[in-house]
């Protein structure tokens, strides 16, 4: 234990940066994966066609079963090592839970509703904004959840293709098999993953008890 | 005035539409009757152009409706629905203002608007403003659906089956204050409904419908009285008979001859079921119809009501 603080003490500004890049490439990948996400899983609800949206979600869900590591590895085949294989490889990876409670919340809303919306004279963008986005909220808040909570975890593998992150600590604590490193990269990670799942629930949870 | 030509609407492998031609009336509220399928929803979304018919034509006010923009046509009708269709997120005042909003009407007179219909619809703003729609009664809500389509003062409303949703009770007492509304605002209405005694009661013109095509238009009395086929006499049903008491008013059949003093009264608006129905309970040999100020115009008796139904050759 003593061993661990100390490597804390020692390293308190190296974790510190690390921290920041941790989240700075969680921030990058979600804020290209978010409007995507959000924006595709409309279209997909608003889709003529069943069989295509079943189609899309398969194929998304299939492009999910690829291990993170393997699609970091072929994010560096196509882009090399460093920091953008790695937003790239995350943000692809967020974009489908965000799609589909996207998708899904889009769809729960009432058919009425929608008809009156339209009855009572808005145009295509209107309905979307005024009335399915805020009906969908809790829908894409979760799926919001789901995505940053993947990405923060996945991010530490960042580390492997010189993107830099908590894994830095991490894989050299595994490496020159020191616990205390191991532990000061995996530690400062899971708070950040259950601070964001905290922060995030609270958001949902906000005045919309009755709406 | 709305004006159909022939209007038809082909689906894939049906036609809900079969060539339909009707006018409704300016400041007349035509209900469109018949079993479900028949293409009553069909026709009144052909009005605002949430269905666009295959073939056909139809005019708002003389102007063709297909060379209007589809938004801004739907923000010059007042659309009402069964399932209201509030927004779950938006209060009550929300609701109201959605067209008036729409429009860009200032802030401070669509406030004043929301109040004024709240008050048309019997609900108190200072209680129901804030509400959300999860907080409504169904009567409530479909008080706020009728407000809200009423909100930008369309001289055109489509209703389909706006109360439709409601207990029989609430039901009753929101179609009376409706009526009530509309013989002051004197709206261009077309009402869906499948509910006899509602067109009976709210209708100037009732137009049946059967698989698409109109089976008979015309006043209460005249569909009721004289069905044109015996779709339409069955339609009715076996009260077909009774529906017609309800379609003509006590006050035409009235004479002075038949006043007896002490008999029970009547208001001036009553149907003539009314009149038979007073007759029978009270066992009086007749019923006094009051006129609009509370005066007695005349006596109806059980004889009156008879010679009334075989004049329209209705006695058989």
């Amino acid at each position: 234990m003593s061993t661990f603080f100390a490597y804390i003490a020692d390293n308190a500004g190296a974790i510190g940066i690390a921290i920041a890049q941790h989240i700075g490439i969680v921030a990058a990948a979600l804020a290209v994966a978010v409007p995507i996400g959000i924006a595709s899983g409309i279209a997909l609800a608003h889709a003529r066609s069943r069989a295509a949206r079943t189609a899309v979600f398969y194929l998304l869900g299939l492009g999910q079963t690829i291990p993170s590591l393997a699609l970091l590895a072929l994010a560096v085949g196509l882009l090399g090592v460093g920091l953008l294989p790695a937003v790239v490889a995350l943000l692809l990876y967020a974009i489908l839970p965000i799609a589909r409670n996207a998708c899904t919340g889009v769809q729960a809303v009432p058919e009425a509703t929608r008809d009156a919306a339209r009855g009572l004279g808005m145009t295509n963008m209107q309905i979307i904004r005024r009335v399915e986005l805020p009906l969908a909220r809790p829908f894409i808040i979760a799926g919001l959840r789901t995505a940053t909570v993947v990405t923060i975890s996945s991010c530490a593998l960042a580390s492997l293709i010189g993107a830099g992150g908590l894994g830095d600590f991490i894989f050299i604590g595994i490496s020159l098999f020191k616990p205390e490193a191991m532990f000061a990269g995996a530690i400062p990670t899971a708070v950040l993953a259950l601070a964001a799942d905290w922060f995030l629930g609270r958001w949902a949870a906000r005045g919309h008890a009755v709406r | 005035m709305i004006a159909f030509t022939d209007v038809r609407k082909q689906y894939e492998n049906h036609a809900a539409l079969n060539g339909v031609t009707l006018n409704v009336e300016e400041g007349t509220l035509c209900v469109l009757l018949g079993p479900s399928g028949c293409g009553k929803t069909t026709l009144l979304r052909t009005v605002n152009r949430l269905v666009d018919p295959t073939s056909g034509t139809i005019t708002v006010n003389g102007r063709d409706i297909r060379n209007e923009n589809p938004v801004e046509l739907r923000r010059g009708i007042g659309y009402a629905i069964q399932s209201v269709g509030l927004f779950p997120h938006r209060t009550v005042a929300e609701n109201i203002a959605t067209t008036p909003d729409l429009l860009g009407m200032p802030r401070a007179s669509v406030s004043a608007r929301v109040d004024e219909l709240l008050g048309m619809m019997k609900l108190d703003p200072a209680r129901y403003r804030g509400r959300y729609p999860a907080e409504l009664s169904g009567g409530e809500a479909q008080r706020v659906g009728v407000a809200r389509a009423l909100a930008a003062d369309p001289p055109i409303l489509l209703m389909d089956e706006p109360f439709g949703a409601v207990d029989p009770i609430n039901r009753a007492a929101i179609r009376s204050e409706f009526l009530e509304l509309q013989r002051r605002l004197r709206k261009t209405i077309l009402f869906v409904s499948h509910d006899i005694q509602e067109a009976i009661l709210l209708a100037d013109r009732i137009t049946l419908m059967r698989n698409g095509a109109i089976e008979q238009h015309g006043t209460p009395a005249e569909v009721v009285g004289s069905p044109a086929s015996p779709f339409v006499e069955e339609f009715f049903g076996s009260d077909r008979q009774m529906l017609l008491l309800e379609t003509l008013r006590a006050a035409d059949t009235a004479t002075p001859e038949a006043l007896h003093a002490g008999a029970p009264t009547i208001a001036y608006g009553s149907s003539l079921r009314d009149a038979l129905l007073r007759l029978l309970a009270d066992g009086a040999p007749s019923v006094t119809v009051l006129d609009a100020n509370g005066a007695a115009m005349g006596g109806v008796t059980v004889d009156s009501i008879q010679r009334h139904l075989a004049a329209r050759g209705e006695m058989r």
